[in-house]
């Protein structure tokens, strides 16, 4: 199959599990003899030589390591939301050169994502949307509908009809909920997934009766730094002193360390900053629990089933997407979002009162088995096998369908700026 | 707009065209309504954007309804409501027809050449065509009509004198109805039909009227109207580019409709150079075309003096009107305009 991939970012620059998802799935269907272009943006991260079969074509209107001037926020919300020109027109001429069996969206927002499924859907090609986030969301409420409905049709039918795979039903929920979008050709449900092959599984727990907590991703409070640190802070006062927590990731490190000194806890938690997937990898199996308190629209979490690859077992938020993969003291500890419970449940552990290798055993097979990215990749392969279909290019090689995309684009942007208007008076 | 469906309409009984059509008429309102005018249905849909200009109103809900028709043609082309469907239209593929009946001015549609999203345009008459022309390189034609000539006819007394002139018009400034009271003769009554847009020009109007005979009549339904056309002796239109307080209204009369209905009813007609007016006067001998206040003051002098016309052109002013601008010509020839776009985009 020949699959074109559109990602707003694709590593060595990423945020999170989205685009190393998206390039884990790239490099397995390369490996399984697809042929695969890749549309995405600039990444400043230094790196060796890419492949050619990464196309940095198009613009990105967020994400900046160094956030955006305040007087471009309108302008970008529309270019990241709505359409950005150029990437639409990217897209076109990739479809026409590349000529696509499928083209495979992952994270839209911020390169103009309306206006590019509106453009697929235009053209006629196959088209798969993997939701690892609220998309539709993000794509749909940062525009008034008037503008959206240019691209987004009516009722939002251009979401509704897609195709779509997505890593929870937890996720689902969420673009139900912010968006009213049910999807009529049904979901595909394939869970984050990972690597596993290769790596070692901690045997032994609590080693000389100190209890190591692992934590990676954003160092934010969304991802539950806050929740972890006045939790440690709990134990303390609690008179147990016998553990250690190592925060793996980039964020807001300062502050945290700040929060961590003023809470007593510099003998018991370090920043260790960002690291590379295949070195976290390697490092889950020294920590007996990843500690996972992430907020409640976490549509997954990749990291605690990663960790739990290595028999680092999780804790985790109750409701957050991974809680539909793992069983709660069957394959982790579940924990409500608060300071007191997650202590309660930290306490527990470093009381040895939780049967760790027990969990371990549970984890390590559940993951080891259903969440692999070979098995996830075999289904993946079937979605995209499935939609394949002959398509032609007319619509491509209509002389006006430039200035159609043109048209659209100036015209949301003009509606855009009348609503800005009207606001600003 | 209407018109123009209810034309076609009539026209596929009698006239053989390529197709046969079936018409609706989109629109927008505060609440979702269905009706039938002239034997044209007539949906009205629930506007996305209530608040403002009315012209900037869209509905998603075309998105749906437009998948069935297979042609559309989108009035008002340069309004946001008339981009939004052009933008509709060619996404769901249809062939594409806009005219501009003096709404809007949408500059995605005009400098962003969204027009040439069209597969053709139909003005409503040369001069509104000048306005598209420099945007737009496809098929265009010129329709100027229709009039309802069954209902805007010569009435039983044709006896007329010269006595009695009519402008009908609503009353704003670009009208240049201060231009006809300015040179009217004391002989000579005028009536003013129309309702009042501009209070101060009102007052203008009732200002430079002080000493001459003018009527306003601001409540004359269709029936009413007709009885006044059919009761003057002479139609007067004095629309202009520069209206009294040095205001520009380019597109000033892009079709003067009353100016043919006037004729249809068999009234001489005497009309300024603004817009469109002049390419409807075919015939001195029942119409004629002023520029300057001394230009108007003569032809009114020839009209009083019976120097123009010689004779009351009745019969003549109406078959003018019938035959290219009623309602079978008219409709025969969107027909034709209609079926030669479809083909056109369907090979």
């Amino acid at each position: 199959m020949r699959v074109l991939f559109i990602s707003n970012l694709y590593p060595p620059y990423f945020l999170g599990g989205y685009e190393l998802a998206c390039s884990e799935v790239v490099h397995e269907l390369i490996d399984r003899g697809h042929e695969v272009l890749v549309l995405t943006s600039f990444s400043h991260v230094p790196a060796p030589l890419e492949s050619e079969y990464i196309n940095r074509c198009l613009e990105l209107r967020c994400f900046h390591p160094l956030g955006t001037d305040a007087k471009f926020i309108e302008y970008n919300r529309f270019e990241a939301s709505c359409s950005n020109l150029q990437n639409t027109y990217e897209v076109s001429k990739a479809i026409r050169r590349f000529n696509p069996d499928v083209v495979y969206c992952w994270n839209l927002y911020g390169i103009g994502g309306l206006a590019i499924v509106d453009l697929l859907t235009m053209v006629g090609v196959p088209w798969i949307l993997h939701l690892m986030d609220n998309i539709p969301g993000l794509l749909l409420n940062q525009t008034a509908p008037k503008i959206h409905a240019i691209f987004s049709r009516e009722n939002y039918d251009i979401f509704r009809d897609a195709r779509i795979i997505a890593m929870s039903a937890h996720l689902l929920s969420e673009v139900y909920d912010t968006t009213g979008i049910t999807f009529r050709r049904g979901v595909e449900i394939i869970p984050g997934w990972v690597a596993s092959r290769g790596l070692l599984v901690r045997s032994t727990y609590q080693c000389e009766g100190r209890t190591r907590f692992a934590m990676a991703g954003t160092i934010e409070a969304h991802k539950g730094v806050d929740l972890i640190l006045q939790a440690a802070a709990h134990l303390l006062r609690q008179g147990l002193v016998n553990f250690d927590i190592d925060f793996y990731g980039s964020g807001s490190i300062d502050h945290y360390r700040s929060m961590a000194i003023g809470l007593d806890l510099c003998n018991h938690v370090r920043f260790l900053g960002e690291r590379k997937k295949s070195e976290l990898l390697k490092q889950y199996q020294n920590y007996d629990v990843f500690l996972f308190p992430v907020w409640e629209r976490e549509p997954f979490g990749i990291a605690p089933i990663e960790a739990a690859a290595c028999g680092c077992v999780p804790i985790i938020t109750s409701a957050c997407g991974v809680a539909e993969q793992l069983v709660g003291e069957v394959h982790c500890l579940k924990t409500e979002r608060t300071v007191e419970a997650l202590a309660e449940t930290m306490r527990a552990v470093v009381c040895r009162q939780v049967d760790l290798p027990r969990l371990r055993q549970a984890v390590v097979a559940l993951v080891r088995s259903d969440l692999t990215i070979d098995r996830c990749l075999d289904r993946i392969e079937k979605v995209l096998e499935g939609e394949r279909r002959n398509w032609d290019q007319s619509v491509l090689n209509d002389i006006k369908f430039p200035l159609l995309i043109h048209t659209k684009h100036y015209f949301a942007r003009f509606l855009a700026s009348k609503v800005e208007a009207i606001n600003t008076e | 707009m209407l018109s123009l469906a209810q034309a076609l309409n009539a026209t596929q009984s009698s006239t053989s065209l390529p197709f046969n059509f079936e018409q609706t008429i989109f629109s927008l309102g505060l609440k979702a309504k269905l009706f039938v005018q002239g034997g044209i249905p007539t949906r009205v849909l629930p506007n996305n954007n209530p608040l403002g200009n009315p012209m900037d109103g869209t509905s998603e809900l075309l998105w749906r309804e437009l998948l069935d028709y297979d042609l559309i043609h989108v009035h008002q082309c340069l309004t946001v409501f008339g981009a939004f469907c052009s933008i509709l239209a060619k996404t769901l593929r249809k062939p594409l027809i806009l005219t501009d009946l003096g709404g809007g001015n949408n500059p995605v549609m005009l400098r962003g050449k969204g027009l040439e999203l069209a597969d053709g345009i139909l003005s409503i008459s040369n001069f509104a065509y000048t306005f598209v022309a420099p945007h737009f390189t496809g098929l265009c034609e010129v329709i100027i009509g229709p009039v309802d000539t069954d209902f805007f006819h010569i009435g039983t007394t044709t006896n007329r004198g010269r006595r009695i002139a009519i402008c009908v018009s609503r009353i704003l400034p670009h009208k240049g109805i201060d231009r006809i009271i300015k040179a009217l003769p004391p002989t000579l009554k005028l009536r003013v039909v129309g309702h009042v847009y501009d209070q101060a020009y009102y007052k203008v109007l009732k200002q430079v009227s002080i000493g001459r005979d003018v009527e306003f009549i601001h409540d004359a339904d269709d029936k009413k109207l007709l009885a006044l056309y059919q009761s003057s002796d002479l139609f007067l239109q004095g629309s202009s580019i520069r209206d009294c307080n040095g205001n520009i209204a380019p597109k000033t009369e892009l079709m003067g409709l009353t100016t043919l209905e006037a004729l249809a009813c068999g009234l001489p007609v005497i009309v300024s150079d603004g817009g469109s007016l002049p390419e409807l006067i075919q015939d001195p001998g029942y119409g004629r075309v002023f520029s300057t206040h001394d230009e108007l003051m003569s032809h009114l002098d020839d009209f009083i003096c019976g120097v123009w016309p010689k004779y009351t052109p009745i019969e003549e002013a109406r078959a003018y009107v019938i035959n290219q601008y009623g309602y079978s010509t008219v409709g025969a020839r969107l027909g034709r305009f209609y079926s030669s776009i479809y083909t056109l985009c369907n090979n």
